[in-house]
């Protein structure tokens, strides 16, 4: 028993890419020195002594560099499976926030750079060198309406806004900053100091702009298309949980070939006349097997109602698998899985999955009422069989029989005295992750052994 | 909500074919533009000129008013500026005069790299035609391109005062 026990076994990941985070760095810092490089050649602190230039120059350097950022935007969130592995898709969301911000920013600086700078130049003022601008110059007046689609991106991205509007408005939103980069290129091509008039920098500009749509097209469209094809994913079965929870059992052809481990997720869509517009993730509920694969929800607004009331038959079209909380990130013989609320789901897969010596397995359950706990019968066989241990740790914090918050440090030492020899993985609403976070901090838990995903961005 | 997003797609393309067909002033000459590529740098009276007839000025002169002094009717003057130069690059223009008139104006030289390239090929046939109409260098300088509208009179009126010296 001990000889099991002090193994490490990792569960090797179907696919994988010989890329490093460095790799991605080196690729994102080469590409943008080289692009000031560019603006340096074509101009660049040289235009300084032009009335204006001081403006012109730096709306010159802006425009490229914010145009760079917004690609790079795209890469982001092209759901590539190279970048979901590196970083994990919650990394690359929470980045993509901050760049998006940053994008928004240079791109409005670029435009009243270049009007300041112009107007100067020309001895007229900045209101009618809009005009000018507008009327005159080649494709300005396109690139001005993608700006304004772009802001308007920006300003519902703000919290306080996205807080007031329901996620499809603000996804609808989103997707108009596809047609604000698109607008915004005639007018690079036609006046700008940069592409006008130099071959070879027009053709590097626009195979950026090919790579990125490349990658696009092909992970948000074609991966998923062929998925579907190949596997014809059909609607087998719908459970019920708890209340309000739902299981929906997924089967197709050749599932053993689907490239999935257990703490993964797809983003779903049932193809139902209100359904099939709209993709949500769901991570898989239980190990892949081969023959089905499941997820369960949580009747948590319109939605998940709605897929509560699936039809049996009904086509599914998924697109993933996505994740970075499997058992490839092993660290350690010893596990802890700490699940919040319905954030169970990938974890209980992992339950099954994840080689583990008897004894060095514990889960924590942490829901605020039994009836939102999911799976008990499953996890109590699961964690006999495996020779684990489960604690659930339900109730209210600050009622009576949960005083104090359960996964507070002191509380999680005593539970679990190893805690900072274990790998951890943890789901649950981004609150609880942050408050676990905070406490496996404080017991000098190792970042590297801690392997989370996050759904609510 | 997919009705919703169905009206919006298609107010969205619709937006989007108006901006497309929206052309300014120097995008309908493109074409003609794209073709007259201003060369020659220091061609004295008589040599070959470059042809002005890709120009869409309304004014436009037939290709044949700029051919070399000797094969022209009596009368008939080129005569080339000095090349001016100043921040954004360099201008220069030949005149052709008949009897004293100004029959024709050709920038031989304007600014042709990046965003000035842009504002030479806006302002050429403007110049031109504003030389025409005033036969003088007394000339309204171009919003948008005050220097090279200097530069453009300057070389202007140092080969009228040649021709007329």
């Amino acid at each position: 028993m001990a000889a099991i026990s002090t193994t490490l076994r990792r569960v090797p990941m179907p696919r994988t890419w010989r890329l490093r985070p460095f790799d991605i760095g080196a690729l994102l810092v080469g590409n943008a020195l080289f692009i000031v490089a560019m603006w340096w050649r074509h101009g660049g602190v040289g235009q300084l002594a032009v009335p204006g230039g001081a403006f012109t120059a730096a709306g010159q350097l802006t425009a490229l560099l914010g145009t760079y950022t917004a690609l790079v935007q795209l890469v982001l969130m092209s759901r590539s499976p190279w970048l979901d592995q590196l970083f994990g898709m919650h990394r690359l969301a929470a980045w993509h926030r901050w760049i998006g911000f940053a994008t928004v920013w240079l791109l409005l600086g670029h435009g009243v750079l270049t009007t300041v700078g112009y107007a100067t130049l020309d001895k007229t003022s900045p209101l009618g060198e809009i005009w000018t601008l507008l009327t005159t110059y080649p494709y300005v007046l396109m690139a001005t309406a993608g700006m304004a689609m772009l802001l308007a991106v920006g300003v519902t991205s703000v919290r306080l806004a996205r807080r007031r509007l329901a996620y499809e408005s603000w996804h609808g939103i989103h997707l108009y900053a596809y047609l604000a980069i698109a607008l915004a290129t005639a007018h690079q091509l036609a006046v700008g100091t940069d592409f006008a008039h130099d071959f070879v920098a027009r053709v590097y500009w626009l195979s950026l702009y090919a790579v990125v749509a490349g990658l696009i097209l092909a992970f948000r469209v074609g991966q998923p298309i062929a998925l579907s094809l190949r596997h014809r994913l059909r609607v087998a079965n719908v459970v019920d949980e708890a209340p309000g929870v739902v299981s929906v059992y997924v089967t197709g052809r050749e599932l053993h070939r689907l490239p999935v481990r257990a703490g993964q997720y797809f983003i779903w869509r049932f193809l139902t006349a209100n359904g099939w517009w709209r993709g949500h993730p769901f991570s898989l509920s239980a190990a892949p097997n081969g023959e089905y694969l499941r997820l369960t929800i949580k009747d948590s607004g319109d939605y998940t109602r709605l897929l509560q009331q699936l039809r049996v038959g009904t086509g599914v079209f998924a697109e993933g698998p996505y994740g970075v909380l499997t058992g490839a990130r092993r660290t350690r013989p010893q596990l802890l899985l700490i699940a919040g609320g319905i954030g169970i789901t990938p974890l209980r897969a992992l339950l099954e999955e994840l080689p583990v010596g008897r004894g060095n397995l514990t889960l924590l359950y942490r829901a605020g009422d039994w009836d939102d706990v999911v799976f008990r019968d499953e996890i109590d066989e699961l964690i006999r069989q495996r020779g684990g241990q489960v604690r659930y740790l339900v109730g209210r914090r600050g009622s009576h029989e949960m005083p104090t918050d359960p996964l507070q440090a002191r509380e999680l030492r005593r539970m679990v005295p190893d805690i900072a020899r274990r790998d951890i993985y943890l789901c649950g609403s981004n609150q609880m992750m942050e408050a676990v976070e905070e406490s496996l901090h404080v017991l000098r838990v190792p970042p590297a052994q801690v392997h989370t995903e996050r759904f609510s961005y | 909500m997919p009705r919703r997003g169905a009206i919006t797609a298609f107010l969205t393309a619709v937006g989007v074919v108006l901006l497309i067909n929206f052309k300014t002033p120097s995008q309908q000459g493109l074409a003609a533009f794209s073709r007259q590529t201003v060369t020659g740098t220091q061609s004295t009276n008589g040599s070959a000129a470059p042809s002005a007839s890709g120009q869409p000025s309304a004014s436009s002169q037939p290709a044949a008013t700029s051919q070399p002094t000797a094969a022209a009717t009596p009368g008939t003057q080129t005569i080339t500026g000095p090349a001016i130069s100043y921040f954004f690059g360099t201008a220069q223009v030949q005149i052709t005069l008949q009897n004293g008139q100004i029959t024709d104006v050709t920038a031989l030289q304007l600014p042709n790299e990046g965003q000035s390239a842009w504002i030479s090929q806006q302002v050429e046939p403007m110049l031109r035609s504003e030389v025409l109409s005033a036969q003088s260098a007394q000339i309204n300088l171009i919003s948008g391109a005050t220097y090279t509208s200097e530069a453009y009179r300057e070389s202007l009126q140092a080969a009228l005062d040649k021709a007329r010296a």
